[in-house]
């Protein structure tokens, strides 16, 4: 049957065809996606099966198949001497708790509702992750990565590209190179936050009792912290400039530790 | 397989786009015709040191990386279309401007799960080679620092952060095609 399926699957596809494959799985199925250019979007269900939905480019054909426990699809250009990527819409239904990895090389992924391991991987174009509860790892060279209303254990990676938390709580792991950082919302993950040249900006309210650790070699660091709330800050900048550090905070009200070699480290005060 | 048959996928040989079986195939017929023998013979090598120095660092190393490493599983006649498809991911990497991320453009292989590894790995070192950049120019300040602080601990734990990154970013551009 899973010969069967993958003969299926692997035959090839007329121009702009709509594709429609399902395979049981289960619950915690292992699924991987591999679509160079185009959309992919993750979206979860109850059901004991995965589903893909969408199109094809016209030089592009499906392959893959799988068993209840591992599944793969992918899409793959038609033409040898084709020089274009293979490119394809999908919409990817999941069990929730699967295991799901999706690699592209130039695209779009989207994820909404995943509570298994989510791995996401583009070199360039945009990531975006909501309400995961999983364990979720973003990677990317200098794709913009949005990760939005989750919590767990979250990891991205990033390059040149905007990498944004927004009220995300658990814990996390964010480096980038030159890409900025942004952390917002009304909760805040506990973790590290690097970045070489890229700056980090904190405002979320409150951190209630969140340790952040921020750390660039040049990029600025600002935090917006709340007057009734203020947490302990230890900030230093070897050359840069440091304002507004006093006063100290309450440790209950959360803790920044913030640490660059010349880029400067700005508070910024709020009544709310 | 015939000698027409020789003909008309020898191509995609060169480029190490056909599947295992006409690879195999195309060697096995190669075995017992000598004419397409002396084709299999004479198809183009290319001189990687030709055009390696005129790659950014981490570009040229990663590609030749993976090409070492294709050529040191190979058995047989792949590291032909090792080198081309380095070639190949050489000018695409070349082609792809610089900052964006829209109309990705490469020399694509018939499987791009499995045959274009280099060409992925190209593309994403294309991508990083700006951040390789900022890596390094960090990584020479903080050297700096520290032969004039030698002790300094936290100087030490700003490069070793560096370094990290570095190490990271590679890991990626590597996993552009795993």
């Amino acid at each position: 049957m899973v010969l069967a399926l993958v003969a299926i699957a692997s035959s090839p596809l007329r121009a702009q065809e709509r594709i429609h494959r399902g395979v049981p799985a289960s619950p915690t199925v292992s699924m991987r996606v591999w679509v160079p250019s185009g959309t992919v979007r993750i979206a979860v269900w109850n059901r004991d099966s995965v589903d893909i939905t969408g199109t094809v480019s016209k030089s592009a054909s499906v392959f893959g198949g799988g068993s209840r426990e591992y599944v793969k699809f992918g899409v793959q250009a038609l033409r040898t001497d084709d020089t274009r990527l293979p490119e394809a819409e999908w919409v990817v239904t999941v069990p929730r708790a699967a295991h799901v990895w999706v690699k592209m090389t130039a695209g779009t992924i989207e994820s909404d509702g995943t509570a298994g391991e989510l791995e996401l991987y583009t070199v360039g174009g945009r990531i975006s992750v909501r309400s995961a509860t999983g364990v979720t790892s973003v990677e990317s060279i200098d794709a913009a990565v949005s990760i939005a209303a989750s919590r767990g254990d979250i990891r991205v990676r990033g390059g040149k590209g905007l990498l944004q938390l927004v009220d995300v709580s658990g814990t996390a792991s964010v480096t980038s190179v030159s890409g900025r950082v942004e952390v917002r919302g009304s909760v805040a993950p506990e973790g590290r936050i690097e970045a070489i040249g890229g700056d980090i900006t904190i405002d979320v309210s409150p951190l209630r009792g969140v340790l952040l650790e921020l750390q660039t070699h040049s990029g600025a660091i600002s935090a917006v912290v709340r007057r009734n709330a203020v947490p302990l800050l230890d900030l230093v900048s070897r050359t840069g400039r440091v304002t507004n550090a006093a006063p100290l905070g309450l440790r209950s009200n959360g803790t920044i530790v913030a640490r660059s070699f010349r880029g400067p480290i700005t508070i910024e005060f709020r009544a709310k | 397989m015939t000698c027409q048959d020789f003909d008309d996928q020898i191509d995609a040989y060169a480029r190490g786009a056909l599947r295992d079986d006409l690879a195999t195939a195309i060697e096995q017929h190669a075995a017992v015709c000598a004419a397409c023998a002396l084709r299999l013979e004479r198809l183009p090598q290319v001189d990687l040191s030709a055009f390696a120095p005129a790659l950014p660092l981490e570009l040229r190393d990663v590609t030749l990386a993976v090409v070492r490493q294709r050529r040191a599983r190979s058995t047989r006649y792949k590291w032909f279309a090792g080198g081309l498809m380095a070639a190949a991911a050489v000018i695409a990497a070349l082609m792809i401007p610089r900052g964006t991320s829209t109309g990705p453009v490469v020399v694509a292989s018939g499987d791009s799960l499995v045959r274009s590894p280099v060409l992925a790995t190209a593309l994403a070192a294309d991508h990083a080679t700006t951040e390789f950049e900022a890596i390094d120019a960090a990584e020479r300040e903080l050297r700096t620092a520290i032969a004039a602080a030698p002790a300094d601990a936290q100087l030490h734990a700003f490069l070793a952060s560096v370094t990290a990154q570095r190490e990271e970013l590679r890991r990626r551009v590597e996993a552009a095609h795993t």
